[in-house]
């Protein structure tokens, strides 16, 4: 790595490292200018849609957010100046923090703001705020992408298939997930736990959005039972083979480099399908599994019983692709 | 499984997805049971007309090497393994070299029939 880039690595960590410092900033800043207008008494908590149910004093209050966002950049900065830890996991801590650090202080804002306004903290009603406290969770995106990229290392198949100037050929295969079998399972006797009692009680009127949001993740869990995986011309293609649904699809100009390796869920965040900053995988079991790499340097991995054939024809064909017309 | 199909060869495309599929029957590839990709979708990836998909599983089904269940889609059938595969090749070489002798579907029948006597 030549010194421009570890300077530029490094620079990018200082600015992540600076980035979760501004939630903490930004509560002392507030109760600094708050500080002789602040009711003795702050709303803390809401449990519905109606005005505040909880209260605590003004300087305890602000010692909690002071605490969560301070603990928050503390630790932020030291996962940012570690330099043994990979870029992913610093990556993954950034955002851990990011999100600590910018809930709280949009907690602070809005119990102190609103208190402030409302004159009794029993009063306050939080209603479209309680969006900002949401979205306030998003904050941690931001050190996680100013922190450098993860490098990714990965080594291209060796193998290819030889075809003929009118031979083509694709690569088919149904998989199951006898993971997402137990989970729709877990996620049905659930539902039905919760809502068969309430249907047969006649109050299943004000749950229907519940049991809407329940089927809906039913039907999401139980497309991914069973998968079908193809491997063309077109590039990689992972389709619910129940819903028909596609589910993820990797355009073969975009491929840049094939694997058949061994997936071990440690390394993919867990079983089922996971979603990471820069990388994502069906991961069904410890074995193996085809990863790809994509030309803007994101993985996708998923567990195969044979993924060398499927890599070696991807190859193959991303090559044929890659040639110059004119040959 | 893997798919491979090449327009140059004299061989019909149909035939050559079905000795395929009869290939990965015999080596294990497919399953008593395993779903046989949609006609639709193999046809896509293999850039060629549905209907030669169609035709091939349609030759399938006839050797009783797949099932098509309505709206389902093709699926190789329980009871078909190696040793089925291994007589439907025989009986589609037997029909071959028949045909070029220019003998009848009777003439062939009672060739099998003596054969199945001695």
């Amino acid at each position: 790595m030549s010194d421009k880039s570890v300077s530029s690595q490094m620079t990018r960590r200082l600015l992540a490292a600076a980035s979760l410092c501004v939630p903490a900033m930004v509560v002392i800043a507030s109760w600094w200018a708050w500080r002789d207008r602040l009711p003795t008494d702050l709303a803390s908590h809401w449990s519905g849609a109606g005005p505040a149910d909880g209260a605590m004093a003004a300087s305890v209050l602000f010692s909690l957010y002071l605490a969560i966002t301070g603990v928050s950049a503390g630790a932020g900065v030291a996962i940012a100046l570690w330099s043994r830890i990979s870029a992913g996991a610093r990556r993954g801590g950034l955002f851990l923090f990011g999100l600590f650090g910018g809930m709280g202080a949009a907690s602070w804002l809005l119990s102190a703001g609103l208190t402030m306004r409302a004159g009794d903290p029993y009063e306050v009603v939080l209603g479209p705020w309680f969006l900002l406290s949401l979205a306030s969770a998003g904050y941690g995106l931001i050190p996680s992408l100013i922190s450098p990229k993860p490098h990714i290392e990965a080594t291209d198949v060796r193998g290819r298939f030889t075809l003929a100037a009118r031979e083509t050929g694709a690569w088919s295969q149904t998989i199951t997930g006898n993971i997402f079998v137990w989970a729709t399972i877990i996620l049905v006797v659930l539902g039905g736990a919760i809502y068969v009692p309430m249907v047969i009680d006649g109050r299943i009127g004000g749950e229907l959005f519940g049991m809407a949001t329940m089927t809906a993740a039913v039907l999401l869990v139980a497309s991914f039972i069973r998968l079908r995986v193809t491997a063309d011309w077109r590039g990689l293609r992972v389709v619910s083979a129940v819903l028909r649904l596609p589910l993820k699809r990797i355009r073969m100009k975009n491929i840049d480099l094939l694997e058949a390796g061994e997936l071990r869920p440690a390394e993919w965040g867990g079983w089922g399908y996971r979603i990471m900053p820069g990388r994502s995988a069906l991961i069904l079991r410890k074995g193996p599994g085809l990863i790809v790499t994509t030309r803007n340097q994101k993985q996708f991995a998923i567990s195969l019983d044979d993924p060398e054939t499927p890599a070696a024809l991807l190859a193959t064909l991303r090559d044929a692709a890659r040639l110059p017309a004119a040959e | 499984m893997l798919f491979v199909v090449n327009a140059a060869l004299t061989v019909s495309l149909a035939e050559q997805i079905a000795v395929q599929v009869r290939s990965g029957i015999v080596n294990g590839e497919l399953k008593p049971g395993e779903r046989l990709p949609p006609a639709r979708d193999l046809a896509k990836s293999l850039r060629v007309n549905m209907h030669t998909v169609l035709r091939a599983y349609a030759q399938l089904r006839d050797d009783a090497v797949i099932e098509m269940r309505q709206g389902r889609g093709a699926f190789v059938r329980p009871d078909a393994g190696p040793g089925l595969i291994r007589v439907t090749e025989l009986a589609a070489q037997l029909m071959r070299e028949a045909r070029k002798l220019g003998l009848t579907q009777q003439d062939i029948m009672r060739l099998i029939q003596r054969g199945g006597t001695t």
